[in-house]
């Protein structure tokens, strides 16, 4: 996690004036970024890795999940496979639960939503740069049940894969609608702490979810 | 009158039958035993030894085969000592031979018996005879097989007719099972006889295989005017024992002749009367196809049977010619009849018995099993009986159990596809998506369960409910199903069966099993008409509303307002949270947080006081959640924008059917005069009264206070 602004981004979004407002935002909020556009998955994948020259790493990504070409999480999953450290984020117009628990197994580590206004963003961006993982409680009540319900993986992935007691209480108590500060006052420990559960949960589920595709592919024979 | 269960009338046939089979093995070792079979080539001709039974009385006396037997206890011997039955011209020759063989019985009681025999080229000698009980292994072939022929043809009849006691077609049917074991019974004991017998023994016996098999044509007769169509309404009972009676009483007529010689002929003409019963049967029963199958195959076995025998054995004998087989296992061609029937049973469906007639068998044949197993363990083994019993119990249970099993699989059960193969296959037709690929789908369906010849629309008039046999078996309807009109089914198993109430429960259970299907799938493609509706209206009746509003509004800031809420709306339709119930805990923790987060984005604080615990509370509508979810964000709206509070507090009261959520800020409060901010407290009045909620609004001293109001349990959507 980098605590110093991001000086390079890459946003994926396929409306011209939306794709336009994020890039007006980030340089709002991080002055003298450099941010470039794209809007497909090609262009986006053309941009990482250019034909002929080095891998491009960005510090950001702001990633849009609907897109002409495909699904913005194919992208997360290849930016979270990637060497370096780029912070993906999901920017969606559909902020429901499903699509970015799906987002955050692929990598996210953390969402916009389209409609907010240029301040909110800007907003957003600082607090996510910040390190501020954001979680809200549908999306906290859904992580609780998928690691309740979770088949039990192979002994090598299970220290990693199950919650903590602390991390299943910061979810529990996010899922009743507190925020992560008053979370951190219920639990007796500072929001530093909390943001760090949090944290650490989004990266448990990104390996879970990763676990289980390599478990599928070798269920279906596929390596 | 009370009739027993097949079971009780079964096993009171087994026990009938053994109770025969130890008789004629008693009346067969009565007789003193000598232990030789005797042979005479005329009838004043010298009586010579032709078998000697190994170890037996004659052969321990040093009797050997070839030798003459001159006398016996002392009665000088003749061929004419051993004709007892055959070849009498009048009955009175007859009875005078069984008064010599009474004799000759008597004198061999005396002990020790002695007999005068002569070796070929040697001296008459006298030899004694041990007293010696006689085994049954030295009773002979022909008195084994005999007995064997009468007592299977009896079992098969008797259990068809304790399967159905009270019909006269099965009554009929037993009797010739009846009359068959007579005549063997009379044929075994006689063949078992060595040189005499009582003439109360040897009469009785000889009447029996005689009038056993005048009474077989007679019930053979009767019966085939009986089934499967009675052709007559004569007494056909009777006609069984008027031939007895009338044979037995044809010795009066002048010349008296013999009852022997009358019982060939008699049979002779009973025969003809029963190739000419089958003919009227199959005349009779010309329309009726399962009749006419019944008929032939009824008809086919007999005439084969006896037919057989009368080639093989009478017509040569009538000829002056040795018969084409062993004369004395020729009965054997009768059992062909038995058992022909027997197939029939299953084939055909004769007497309309079905696969029942095969499961009482099976258990009866456990039973047999198992008293057998147990006697041959006591006798062979000599295990004590307990153990034995326990022994024999155990090989029934591991052995012959699984044997029936296959037994009936193999008779019974024979199914041309295995269950779950046909759940796949009814799923699939009920599952294809085009009407007439459907059809083609259950009619292949029905194809390959029944491999009928013939799949048709079913003619007008057949029952449309259920699926129904139709014309006896040859045929069966089945209600329209799967797109497809009513089908009849014609000829089942490619034409070599018929069907019965197993295929007919069979096509029920595929019926509403497709039905059942077809039911999940209408209900399915219900669900996905009516929730892409519910899509449409809300869309219409959310989106389409906020953004006609927006496009309506004069301010750029509210026109952005009106176009966030539209997308706030998506998002609810989009996850299918609309229409559906939400736990009111979740929705009022998505509400705080979302509170939570506005108000410290805009540097208020809040104080909300989290739910204690996870219990699970009620579940609130989709509308009740919209609707309170947007009046609570416009009270909060109004506290950021316009009352310049600091400080804003939520206390959620929740009972079950009720939610009381007061709003209150620190703010400037709301002004008195109509008009306003006060045009804005309109819409929450409407937008609550929508789902029967109320505000209000107390008057405070400082800042606002908002009270809403909402039932939880709501009418029927407006």
């Amino acid at each position: 996690m980098s605590v110093s602004p991001p000086a390079t981004a890459l946003v994926l979004e396929d409306q011209d004036e939306t794709r336009l407002h994020l890039l007006v935002a980030l340089g709002l909020a991080f002055p003298g970024i450099d941010a470039r556009g794209a809007r497909t998955l090609r262009e986006a994948r053309a941009l990482l890795d250019p034909p002929a020259a080095r891998p491009w790493t960005p510090d950001l990504a702001l990633v849009d999940l609907v897109l002409p070409d495909g699904s913005g999480i194919d992208l997360l999953r290849q930016i979270s496979d990637r060497p370096g450290d780029t912070r993906a984020v999901v920017v969606t117009i559909y902020a429901d639960d499903g699509h970015l628990f799906d987002a955050i197994a692929a990598g996210a580590c953390g969402y916009l939503l389209k409609d907010m206004g240029a301040d909110d963003l800007v907003r957003y961006l600082h607090r996510l740069e910040e390190g501020e993982t954001p979680l809200s409680p549908a999306i906290a009540r859904r992580m609780l049940g998928y690691f309740r319900d979770q088949p039990r993986v192979p002994d090598t992935l299970e220290p990693l894969a199950a919650l903590t007691p602390r991390e299943t209480e910061v979810l529990r108590l996010i899922g009743r609608g507190l925020r992560s500060g008053e979370a951190a006052k219920v639990m007796g420990v500072a929001e530093q702490t909390v943001a760090g559960y949090v944290k650490a949960i989004y990266r448990k589920l990104n390996i879970c979810s990763r676990a289980e595709a390599a478990l599928e592919a070798a269920r279906r024979g596929l390596v | 009158m009370r009739v027993s269960s097949p079971s009780t009338l079964l096993l009171g046939v087994v026990f009938f039958c053994i109770a025969a089979a130890l008789t004629a093995v008693s009346l067969s070792t009565g007789p003193t035993w000598l232990g030789v079979g005797l042979d005479a080539a005329s009838a004043d001709g010298p009586v010579v030894v032709a078998r000697v039974d190994t170890d037996g009385p004659a052969a321990r006396a040093g009797v050997r085969v070839g030798d003459r037997l001159v006398a016996a206890a002392g009665i000088p011997l003749t061929g004419q000592s051993l004709d007892d039955d055959d070849s009498q011209a009048t009955q009175a020759l007859s009875d005078a031979a069984m008064r010599r063989h009474d004799a000759m019985a008597e004198a061999l009681k005396v002990r020790p018996v002695r007999l005068t025999v002569q070796s070929p080229g040697g001296p008459v000698r006298m030899v004694t005879l041990e007293d010696r009980p006689r085994p049954l292994s030295t009773l002979g072939v022909e008195f084994w097989a005999n007995l064997s022929f009468g007592l299977i043809a009896a079992l098969i009849c008797g259990w068809v007719w304790a399967l159905r006691p009270r019909e006269l077609a099965t009554q009929l049917f037993a009797l010739t099972g009846l009359s068959m074991l007579a005549f063997t019974f009379g044929w075994a004991v006689h063949a078992s006889l060595e040189l005499a017998m009582d003439a109360a023994v040897l009469e009785p016996v000889l009447w029996l295989n005689m009038g056993g098999a005048v009474a077989y044509g007679g019930a053979m007769i009767a019966f085939f005017l009986s089934y499967p169509r009675r052709v007559t309404r004569l007494p056909l009972m009777l006609l069984a024992p008027v031939c007895v009676g009338i044979w037995a009483a044809l010795p009066l007529l002048p010349g008296n002749p013999s009852l022997d010689s009358l019982g060939q002929g008699v049979t002779v003409i009973e025969m003809a009367l029963i190739v000419v019963a089958i003919g009227v049967q199959a005349f009779a029963s010309r329309k009726d196809p399962a009749a006419m199958a019944a008929t032939r195959w009824l008809g086919l076995s007999v005439i084969l049977g006896a037919g057989a025998f009368i080639v093989s054995v009478a017509a040569p004998a009538s000829l002056g010619r040795g018969s084409l087989i062993d004369p004395r296992f020729a009965l054997g061609f009768f059992v062909i009849i038995y058992i022909g029937m027997a197939v029939g049973l299953r084939r055909h469906k004769l007497f309309e018995l079905d696969q029942w007639a095969f499961r009482i068998l099976f258990y009866l044949g456990a039973g047999a099993a198992l008293l057998i197993l147990d006697a041959v363990l006591l006798a062979v083994l000599r295990y004590s009986p307990e153990a034995s019993l326990g022994a024999a119990l155990l090989v029934v249970a591991f052995a012959y159990l699984p044997f029936r099993d296959v037994l009936w699989r193999r008779t019974v059960a024979r199914r041309t596809m295995k269950d779950h193969e046909m759940f796949a296959a009814v799923a699939q037709v009920a599952l294809t998506h085009e009407a007439g690929a459907r059809d083609a789908a259950w009619r292949d369906l029905l194809a390959r369960v029944y491999e009928p010849l013939e799949i048709a629309a079913a003619p007008p008039g057949t029952d449309l409910a259920r699926a129904a046999i139709v014309g006896e078996g040859v045929a069966m309807s089945l209600p329209p199903a799967a797109g497809a009109p009513a089908l009849l089914l014609r000829f089942p198993a490619r034409g070599r069966g018929l069907f019965g109430t197993a295929q007919l429960q069979l096509a029920d259970q595929l019926a509403s099993l497709l039905g059942q299907i077809e039911e999940g799938r209408d209900a399915y493609a219900r669900g996905v008409v009516e929730e892409r509706l519910r899509i449409a209206r809300d869309l219409h009746d959310d989106v389409g509303a906020r953004l006609l509003s927006g496009l309506h509004r004069k301010e750029l800031s509210q026109t952005h307002e009106a176009m966030r809420g539209a997308i706030g709306d998506l998002r609810a339709i989009v996850s299918g949270l609309s229409g559906h119930e939400l736990p009111l805990d979740d929705v009022l923790a998505d509400l705080r947080h979302e509170t939570a987060e506005r108000l410290a984005a805009a540097g208020l604080t809040l104080d909300w006081p989290p739910p204690e615990d996870d219990a699970p509370g009620p579940a609130a509508p989709y509308r009740v959640y919209k609707n309170l979810t947007s009046t609570c964000r416009e009270v909060i709206s109004n506290a950021i924008r316009h009352a310049h509070a600091q400080r804003v507090a939520v206390t959620v009261h929740q009972s079950r059917e009720r939610l009381d959520m007061i709003i209150s800020d620190d703010g400037v409060g709301m002004p008195r005069e109509p008009g306003g901010r006060r045009s804005g407290l309109a819409n929450l009045q409407r937008r609550l009264g929508e789902i029967g909620g109320e505000v209000e609004f107390p008057d405070v001293a400082q800042g606002t206070v908002v009270r809403l109001s909402v039932p939880l349990n709501l009418g029927p959507a407006t």
